[in-house]
């Protein structure tokens, strides 16, 4: 296989458990040397979901892909689609609803005025030559119709993320605290947190100085960012009031506070 | 954080020693031991394991194993030694399993949890910058049938190819899931957004 161009229906069969375990086996020593084709597997993987939520995969791979492909962490991903959809759609959703009535009373409608025309247009032709011949005589100028301009519509505006990063220590810079400020318009925070060990996986948790965690998570993966190895979080706005936080990274043998003041408006 | 199952922890050193295994430049085994997680992680849910993170630690212990204890490990492509260690420990993993796991249909979330989900997912997209949304908005909002057209023509109109388009957006997707599952996890007051 390693001399074969891989297609997005043999990347399907894979996903779905449709490749011989020769196959298998092969395309995975494919895709463990080429991260593309990793991420090739992914996108199919988002394909297939979509498809699926949309209720457009053919019968025999909708019982495939509930039978083989769905695992938890998949269901998961399914909700997520279902949701990703109708977030992109609002405005497309409500009216599907009445999009097809209204074109099928449309199309009746054209029907019966194609008729009319046809009934009409003898007598029409006759109007029109008569219409011709007045106008040849009195010297007339046909009327101009004229064209409005469609309205522009606006962009929405983007909401901003907030964003800190922050270095271990529970302060920094000799006593200053990092300041987060977050904007009223603000929806997400997103927090960097710069690792000073490696390890394969990670655990955080956020708190108030001095209150309980208010958020905690395991399996966390670090990221490169900016040639760094930092953690990073997203949050939603509401999870912060004004005041000081603290975040908590831990892995194997290690542990590191991070200090931050969070000022709303 | 679960940690493998196994009677040899992963220390530091162990560590530290298969990171320069995969490559003497630190950023680039950190990149090399980012992308073989991957790898590993996709090996083991297209395998169908119920526990694949468990399985990936496994095989990455292993392989930290062999490399701490001094056994010479010779290969071109550390990757592929990797998918050899991962085919070992599958067969491990076949052999205790009992039954296959019967996964069911996604069930249906309640109105009140979707509706929730909903809302997270519209705040993280309002998260992300406006070309990004419009992206995903013009990715996400056709059917199978215009599919193909229309993402040529998203592709052509951000310089990029159709496979590149379709990763991005895979990328964005990563990103949105994982906030949306923070907005919904226990102790976050999730409210819905307001329009402006």
């Amino acid at each position: 296989m390693a001399d074969k161009v891989v297609d997005q229906e043999m990347i399907e069969r894979y996903l779905l458990g449709e490749l011989s375990p020769d196959e298998q086996a092969e395309l995975e020593a494919l895709y463990f040397s080429d991260a593309e084709l990793l991420d090739r597997i992914d996108a199919a993987e988002d394909d297939l979901i979509d498809d699926y939520v949309r209720r457009e995969l053919p019968a025999a791979q909708r019982m495939r892909f509930e039978s083989y492909f769905l695992n938890e962490k998949r269901r998961e991903r399914v909700r997520m689609a279902v949701a990703l959809f109708k977030a992109t759609a609002p405005r497309v959703a409500p009216r599907q609803a009445w999009v097809l009535p209204l074109a099928a009373s449309l199309f009746g409608a054209a029907l019966l005025a194609i008729v009319w025309l046809m009934v009409q247009n003898r007598g029409l032709h006759q109007r029109i030559e008569t219409l011709h011949a007045e106008i040849s005589r009195k010297g007339a100028t046909p009327p101009v119709t004229a064209t409005v301009p469609a309205p522009v519509k606006q962009p929405a505006t983007p909401l901003p993320v907030a964003a800190i990063v922050l270095a271990p220590g529970l302060t920094r810079d000799g006593g200053d605290v990092a300041t987060l400020a977050v904007a009223s318009r603000t929806r997400t925070v997103r927090i960097e947190a710069r690792l000073e060990t490696r390890a394969p996986r990670y655990e955080a948790s956020l708190q108030r100085a001095g209150e309980s965690p208010i958020w905690t998570a395991s399996g966390l993966v670090a990221q490169t960012v900016d040639g760094e190895r930092r953690l990073v979080l997203y949050f939603p706005r509401e999870q912060f009031t004004s005041g000081d936080y603290i975040l908590t990274v831990t892995a194997r043998g290690f542990i590191a506070d991070y200090s931050f003041t969070v000022k709303l408006p | 954080m679960s940690g493998p199952v196994n009677e040899w922890a992963l220390t530091q050193e162990a560590f530290d020693r298969l990171m320069e295994w995969l490559d003497p430049d630190a950023g680039t085994a950190a990149r090399k031991y980012e992308q073989t997680r991957r790898n590993l992680l996709k090996f083991f849910e297209c395998r169908r394991c119920v526990s694949a993170e468990e399985q990936v630690d496994r095989v990455i212990d292993r392989v930290a194993r062999r490399i701490s204890e001094g056994v010479e490990v010779y290969t071109a492509n550390p990757f592929l030694y990797f998918h050899g260690v991962a085919l070992n420990v599958f067969q491990e993993y076949l052999r205790k399993q009992i039954a296959p796991m019967d996964v069911p249909v996604p069930d249906a979330e309640d109105s009140a949890r979707m509706q929730q989900r909903l809302e997270c997912m519209e705040r993280c997209l309002d998260g992300v910058p406006a070309e990004t949304r419009q992206m995903m908005v013009d990715y996400c909002t056709v059917d199978k049938a215009s599919k193909r057209r229309t993402r040529e023509t998203l592709a052509e109109r951000l310089g990029t190819s159709v496979n590149s388009l379709r990763i991005r957006v895979h990328r964005v997707r990563e990103q949105l899931e994982r906030c949306v599952t923070i907005c919904l996890s226990p102790g976050v007051e999730t409210k819905p957004p307001s329009r402006h």
